[in-house]
């Protein structure tokens, strides 16, 4: 590559991060106005959108079951994911290709039609919708990413390892979860964190099964459509802070420019 | 797992010892058995799926099978026009990406690391953020009270609050800012794994910057612009979220129309006629996307032509 951009793709670049990075400053910004209205410059600063959030039953409820759906899904995808990581990668079987292909495909399918589908199906079988079927469908969004991830680490460990422990006595299964586990540790760890979020920020496809309770995006997109104060604004920011959190902790621990 | 299955093969079967048997026969299942849970949730998908479409034929009266439901979406104007507002609003969206995407991913792959690593960073915070904020952010700047707005106005380049929301153009800004992360993310990876020394040979044979960008660079890229727009056009044209929130009721999208069909009026064999055709459109535009950049590339001499 080139050791400089054109100055058009320079300028370019600043407009596109300047177009991403505003909205989210404005959010910051507004959460604090001390009135009610989204008029931009605020009016004065005050906290109380910050606690008009504990104030809020929807919130305090979305934000319990949204953290106990992606966790609850997060491990589950995780430990199916990681396996059949494991079979697609070590092994040549009939139909690997096929079951390949098809635990990607819920990046493919539209979510509406993921949703819809679902949906149908629990209604029509009479399992009906419930918190199970909300589970089933995160753990079905998280598993083409957790299954990448890992896959991808698999690939990048040296098979010998795990030969050279089974010479030395290890029954495979020993030599797996003794070598070949702590090997891929970070790629599980990864795939574990997507997963989490890719499930605590699921919308569409959540929204069709939504039964009694609701999850936190489903929650805000309610209020953001009923009211009209900067309450989401204080909600967002504490996301934002959070999501800073996590990708900072991430890049520390595992090193972003591995994990994308 | 067996260290090396084939070795196992090789034994003849009379001197197959029971111990044996049972090894080479676990190392033959153990993948089935690894994938199986993987498989049942997906079968759980593709059960799901099969409903869709049962429950698509199903008439307006009466349990008979027919293409009846598809019959009134191809039938009423109303409803082709959620089809081709979705598809047009994401060929409009796919391209905004790429625009305003292939800068930032080529301007990342040639600054130095820690710049680089910021901007990575900052993408990632973006991707992880919930989607819904984000819509709601740029509520806040488009709206008729909004930043953009109050900017225009003390600029003096406008003297009322210009309509920025509540339009396909604020639908389609808002997918181009909620989506281009992808296509940036898509390009740059491609773009970090060209070879440098191309470039310097191109400069050694007299090739300006600007050539060797269009003559090398581009080319080289396409596979990432074609995953990128694949994304991209995907993501828009199932979108739900953005027109909901930006077009306020006056841009409605396919995905919007299942919705009310499905949960607000309970008209499911409509809905799911209808996410039924938004599937077969979203391979269907795979397919072409993959092939029509192809074909494109290869007019212009950017995609070998062997591929």
């Amino acid at each position: 590559m080139a050791d400089e951009s054109p100055w058009l793709f320079r300028a370019a670049t600043l407009l596109a991060i300047a177009a991403l990075g505003v909205p989210l400053l404005l959010i910051a910004v507004m959460s604090f106005n001390s009135t009610p209205s989204l008029v931009f410059p605020p009016a004065g600063l005050s906290l109380r959108w910050y606690a008009n959030i504990l104030a809020t039953d929807s919130f305090l409820k979305g934000l319990a079951y949204s953290a106990y759906l992606a966790v609850a899904s997060s491990l589950i995808g995780v430990a199916v994911g990681t396996a059949a990581a494991f079979a697609l990668v070590r092994y040549r079987f009939w139909g690997r290709s096929l079951i390949n292909m098809l635990v990607m495909a819920p990046l493919i399918i539209p979510e509406v039609v993921i949703g819809m589908s679902l949906l149908i199906w629990f209604s029509a079988s009479g399992w009906g919708l419930s918190d199970l079927s909300l589970l089933l469908l995160h753990c079905l969004i998280v598993l083409p990413y957790i299954v990448r991830i890992v896959t991808a680490s698999l690939q990048r460990t040296d098979r010998n390892l795990e030969h050279a422990a089974m010479l030395l006595g290890a029954r495979p299964v020993i030599a797996v979860l003794r070598i070949t586990l702590p090997l891929i540790r970070n790629g599980i760890a990864a795939a574990l964190i997507f997963a989490l979020v890719i499930s605590f920020q699921n919308f569409t496809a959540t929204l069709f099964l939504i039964s009694k309770t609701q999850t936190l995006p489903v929650a805000i997109f309610g209020y953001i459509r009923t009211e009209n104060d900067p309450t989401i604004a204080a909600l967002s920011t504490v996301l934002i802070g959070m999501t800073a959190i996590i990708v900072w902790l991430t890049d520390r621990i595992l090193g972003l420019e591995r994990v994308t | 797992m067996a260290a090396n299955p084939r070795e196992e093969k090789t034994v003849p079967w009379g001197a197959m010892t029971v111990p044996r048997l049972r090894r080479v026969f676990a190392a033959r299942l153990s993948p089935y058995f690894l994938v199986l849970p993987a498989v049942a949730l997906i079968g759980l998908l593709l059960a799901a799926l099969s409903s869709l479409f049962l429950e698509s034929l199903r008439g307006p009266d009466g349990p008979t099978l027919g293409l009846a439901q598809y019959r009134l979406l191809a039938a009423d104007p109303t409803y082709r026009g959620y089809f081709t507002t979705s598809l047009r609003i994401a060929f409009l969206a796919t391209l905004g990406c790429l625009i305003l995407g292939y800068p930032v991913a080529y301007y990342m792959e040639t600054t130095r690391r820690t710049v680089r690593h910021a901007i990575v960073m900052f993408l990632v915070l973006l991707f992880f953020s919930d989607y819904v904020m984000r819509v709601y952010a740029l509520i806040l700047l488009m709206g008729n009270n909004g930043l953009a707005n109050r900017a225009l106005l003390w600029l003096g380049i406008v003297r009322s609050p210009v309509r920025l929301m509540y339009s396909e153009t604020g639908v389609v800004v808002g997918l181009i800012l909620g989506n281009v992360p992808f296509m940036i993310f898509a390009i740059s990876s491609v773009l970090s794994r060209i070879d440098r020394r191309l470039l310097q040979a191109a400069a050694l044979l007299g090739a300006t910057r600007s050539t060797a960008l269009r003559r090398i660079v581009l080319p080289l890229s396409m596979p990432g612009v074609v995953s990128g727009s694949i994304i991209v056009f995907l993501l828009s044209m199932n979108s739900y979220l953005t027109p909901a929130l930006l077009g306020g009721g006056f841009v409605q999208m396919i995905a919007n129309f299942v919705y009310d069909q499905a949960i607000s009026l309970w008209n499911m064999p409509l809905a799911a006629a209808a996410a039924a055709v938004l599937l077969v459109t979203a391979f269907a535009m795979i397919a072409l996307l993959n092939a029509g950049f192809e074909r494109l590339g290869r007019r212009v001499g950017i995609v070998d032509g062997r591929r």
